[in-house]
C-alpha cells in the first residue's frame, strides 16, 4: 500500500505495569479471560502501528486539566470482554499519539471495576423504583 | 434562579422506551439518545447530584452482571420482544443504530462515573506525568516490534509475579 504511514508503538512503563495488574487481578484463575486480554492487546498494538486514529470504539479524549502534552493527542478505547462479568468486562486503554514523530505511546489500561461507582444493590433498586425509569427491566 | 436540568428523568424515560414510538419515529429517538450521550460526555461535571444519581442508576441497572456484556444488557433494557418485533418488520438498521446509541449513552455515563473517581484521576494523571517526564528527558520507551511476544512476556510475568 503506497503512502501509508507506519507508527512506532512504545508502551510506557505504566502501561506495562497496569496491564500486569489487570491480568493479575482478573485472570489468575480465569485462563480464558487471560487469553482474551492477550489477544485484544496484541491486536491493538498491531493496529496502532497503522491506524492509531481509526481504531473502532476509540475516540479522542481531553487531557485532564494541567496535564496536556503539546504535540500529542490523547485517545481512549473501550472494549467489552466476553470472558469477564460485569464491570470487570469493560476494558479501557489509553494512548498518546504524536503525528510529527509518528509515535504512539500506550500509557494506561484498566477495567471499569477499578473505578466503578455502582451503589449497593439495595440502594440502586430503591433509586430505580423511585424514578420508575423503565418498565421493561426485570431481574 | 435554579439552573435548568441538563438531563431530565422524563427525557431518559422517553428515550429508553422505543416500543412507545412507531418505526418511523425511531431515527428521531436515536438522534435524541446520541445528543443525550454527548451532553453526558461533555457536561458530566456540570450535572447536579440528583442527575448523576439517576444516570448512574440507569447505567448500572441497564448494565446487569451479564456474561455477554453491554450489548446484551441494552437488548434487555429496551425489551427483547420489541427487538424481535422490529426484526420481523424489517427494521434491522434503524434498530441497530438505536441499540448502538443506547450502548453509547451507557458508556458515556460510565466515563463520567470514572472521571468522578479521585483514584481514577490520580492514576491517569500519574501515567501522563510519567510519559511527560520520559519525553522531556528524551528517554522514549522501547519500541515494540513483536506485539505477540511482548504481550505474552508481560502476561506471563503477571501470573508468575509473587
Amino acid at each position: 500500500m503506497t503512502g501509508s504511514r507506519v507508527y512506532r508503538v512504545r508502551p510506557s512503563p505504566t502501561f506495562e505495569s497496569s496491564l500486569k495488574a489487570v491480568i493479575k487481578k482478573h485472570c489468575k484463575k480465569n485462563p480464558a479471560a487471560r487469553e482474551e486480554i492477550e489477544q485484544i492487546v496484541t491486536d491493538l498494538l498491531k493496529a496502532l502501528v497503522v491506524i492509531p486514529k481509526q481504531i473502532e470504539n476509540a475516540s479522542p479524549e481531553p487531557f485532564p486539566k494541567g496535564h496536556a502534552l503539546p504535540g500529542w493527542d490523547f485517545f481512549k478505547l473501550r472494549i467489552y470482554l466476553s470472558k469477564l462479568n460485569g464491570a470487570a468486562g469493560l476494558l479501557r486503554t489509553m494512548w498518546l499519539l504524536n503525528e510529527e514523530t509518528l509515535t504512539v505511546v500506550p500509557f494506561y489500561i484498566y477495567t471499569h471495576a477499578q473505578f466503578q461507582g455502582r451503589p449497593p444493590a439495595r440502594e440502586l433498586a430503591a433509586i430505580f423504583r423511585g424514578i420508575r425509569l423503565l418498565d421493561e427491566v426485570s431481574d | 434562579m435554579a439552573q435548568a436540568a441538563i438531563i431530565t428523568i422524563d427525557e431518559l424515560r422517553q428515550v429508553s422506551r422505543p416500543s412507545r414510538v412507531g418505526p418511523t419515529q425511531l431515527e428521531k429517538l436515536t438522534e435524541r439518545v446520541n445528543a443525550m450521550a454527548a451532553r453526558v460526555q461533555n457536561q458530566w461535571d456540570d450535572l447536579s447530584g440528583e442527575e448523576r444519581e439517576t444516570l448512574t442508576a440507569f447505567a448500572y441497572t441497564g448494565f446487569q452482571q451479564h456474561r455477554l456484556g453491554i450489548m446484551t444488557s441494552v437488548y434487555r433494557l429496551v425489551g427483547r420482544s420489541w427487538y424481535a418485533l422490529m426484526m420481523l418488520r424489517g427494521q434491522e438498521k434503524p434498530t441497530a443504530r438505536y441499540i448502538m446509541a443506547m450502548a453509547g449513552l451507557i458508556e458515556a455515563i460510565f466515563d463520567g462515573i470514572e472521571r468522578s473517581s479521585a483514584e481514577y484521576r490520580t492514576a491517569v494523571e500519574e501515567a501522563l506525568s510519567e510519559a511527560h517526564s520520559l519525553f522531556a528527558a528524551g528517554r522514549m520507551p522501547p519500541e515494540v516490534t513483536d506485539a505477540h511476544d511482548w504481550v505474552s512476556r508481560v502476561s506471563r510475568e503477571a501470573v508468575t509475579d509473587v
